[in-house]
């Protein structure tokens, strides 16, 4: 699974500026989780991260790399949950090492897609997230209730990564959270477009698209994703042999 | 860590007073209980609600569909947990928050006829929003079409409103036989509203549904009403107001 590192390099090198505060993974960390929903009233807010008219993104690169991905751990760039005092601008993004998934192209697709909707079964109590597939907007709520008790990106990067790590896929996680407002969020953004899609095109091989690239919609994503194209030629020739 | 959250539907023929109801309700629970989550949803595409209680709309669940159905149209496919991920995103946009309650606006459909898509969408946000909410008050549509359509399947509290009219009677009859069928509710109860002869309260009479509560028109109400003024605005001992803390209670909401 390669066709995400460039941009997890992008990402690293984009956060290279700035020192992040990192946690390793300790599943008795996570905070505690709800399970099935939360709701915080803006009412009961102290503040919500990736507010409208602040910069947010969120996107996942999944990759078979160690050297990429080593370890389960939490990074933190710019303040913590009970530092923050208003609006802030906000992006979490997920490096997940997965093992050799095996089967067809169909089931990768699958396989990838479950890695990815984990994020939507994590509901830490005071923390509620709301995300916009559409926009690649994560917004978060924090109540004022969750601030008192002491909430921190270490519990809730924990609650995500066992999240993550009870598909049988995942390896290890990264989970980065940015907070920091001198982070530049339109390129976060821009690679959140790029990882989804990377993924929106690997449906696309699946349907079959042209194999002339002059006339494809998703040229641009297959100059930009090495082993795209390798990935669907690959996949026209099966096809045609079988034919 | 499920939520079991309260969910009341009043439902009824048009023009019986549900929505001045359905507002009562809403404030009488945002009093007694200050530290519960209250959500009041107009489900009646005449909109009534947010003018009995006094709530400024901006943005209905119809505006919401209609951009999430032109994102869809326009751009990637998506599957359906990202579709509801999305739709949640930007009902947050549309609740609008009030002291003690939020509100939710079902909308006008801009194509006139059916609102078969709205009502399929709106059953679909009730599910979403259902469990972060403690107690949810959702004010109909006249008629049986919401029951029909499954809108109302997570309702736990149903509650039909007539007048002392026989067809009031039949459609409460009505709308019981079809939410049999289709809802698997907690309690059911009936009020009588807008009583104008107390004397003949017992010839209205539904077999496996019992009267709450009989109120008596309300000239204070339709005081208040004529002005312009809220539900919130109304007396506390307004006939409207006790009637509907009476109907509560004998649902086991008090």
């Amino acid at each position: 699974m390669e066709l995400y590192n460039n941009l997890i390099k992008e990402t690293t090198e984009l956060l290279s500026k700035a020192t992040p505060k990192t946690w390793d993974y300790n599943p008795a960390d996570a905070w505690r989780d709800r399970g099935s929903s939360e709701l915080v009233l803006q009412s009961d807010a102290a503040y919500e991260l990736g507010a409208a008219g602040l910069g947010s993104a969120n996107y996942i690169c999944p990759t078979t790399s160690t050297a990429l991905v080593d370890k389960d751990e939490v990074l933190l760039y710019g303040p913590d949950l009970r530092d923050i005092r208003g609006n802030v601008p906000f992006a979490r993004i997920v490096l997940a090492r997965v093992g050799l998934i095996e089967g067809d192209d169909e089931e990768i697709y699958r396989a990838l897609k479950d890695i990815e909707f984990c994020k939507y079964h994590v509901y830490p109590e005071g923390y509620m997230v709301r995300m916009s597939p559409e926009s690649s907007r994560e917004q978060v709520r924090v109540s004022r209730q969750a601030v008192r008790q002491g909430i921190g990106f270490k519990a809730i990067g924990a609650d995500y990564i066992k999240q993550y790590k009870e598909n049988r896929d995942v390896l290890n996680v990264k989970i980065i959270f940015i907070t920091d407002p001198s982070i530049d969020y339109d390129a976060l953004k821009k690679n959140a477009k790029l990882a989804d899609g990377i993924t929106s095109t690997l449906t696309h091989i699946l349907e079959g698209l042209p194999t002339d690239c002059s006339v494809c919609q998703l040229k641009d994503v297959c100059d930009e994703v090495e082993g795209m194209k390798e990935l669907h030629f690959g996949k026209a020739a099966k096809e045609a042999r079988h034919d | 860590m499920e939520n079991q959250a309260k969910i009341l539907a009043v439902a009824g023929k048009g023009g019986v007073g549900k929505t001045s109801l359905s507002a009562s309700i809403v404030r009488l629970l945002t009093e007694q209980y200050p530290d519960k989550k209250i959500l009041a949803i107009d489900a009646d595409p005449a909109v009534g609600l947010s003018v009995a209680l006094g709530v400024e709309v901006k943005l209905t669940l119809d505006d919401i569909r209609m951009s999430v159905v032109d994102s869809v149209e326009n751009g990637e496919a998506r599957e359906a947990l990202e579709l509801l991920s999305e739709a949640r995103f930007r009902i947050f946009d549309a609740l609008v928050e009030m002291p003690g309650y939020a509100f939710l606006a079902i909308g006008r459909p801009e194509s006139s006829g059916c609102y078969c898509k709205v009502n399929s969408y709106l059953k679909e946000v009730i599910g979403v929003l259902a469990n972060s909410f403690d107690y949810v008050v959702i004010d109909g549509e006249a008629g049986i079409e919401q029951i029909q359509r499954r809108v109302m399947e997570k309702v736990t509290h149903l509650l039909l409103v007539t007048d002392q009219s026989k067809k009031g009677g039949q459609v409460i009859k009505t709308i019981k036989d079809v939410a049999d069928g289709l809802i698997v509710y907690e309690k059911i109860g009936a009020v009588i509203n807008r009583m104008t002869n107390p004397e003949l309260a017992d010839l209205i009479q539904v077999p496996g549904v019992p009267i709450v509560a009989r109120i008596p028109a309300d000239p204070a109400f339709a005081a208040n009403d004529i002005k312009g003024q809220s539900v919130m605005q109304l007396p506390a001992d307004d006939a409207l107001l006790m009637g509907a803390k009476e109907a509560i209670a004998n649902l086991g909401l008090l």
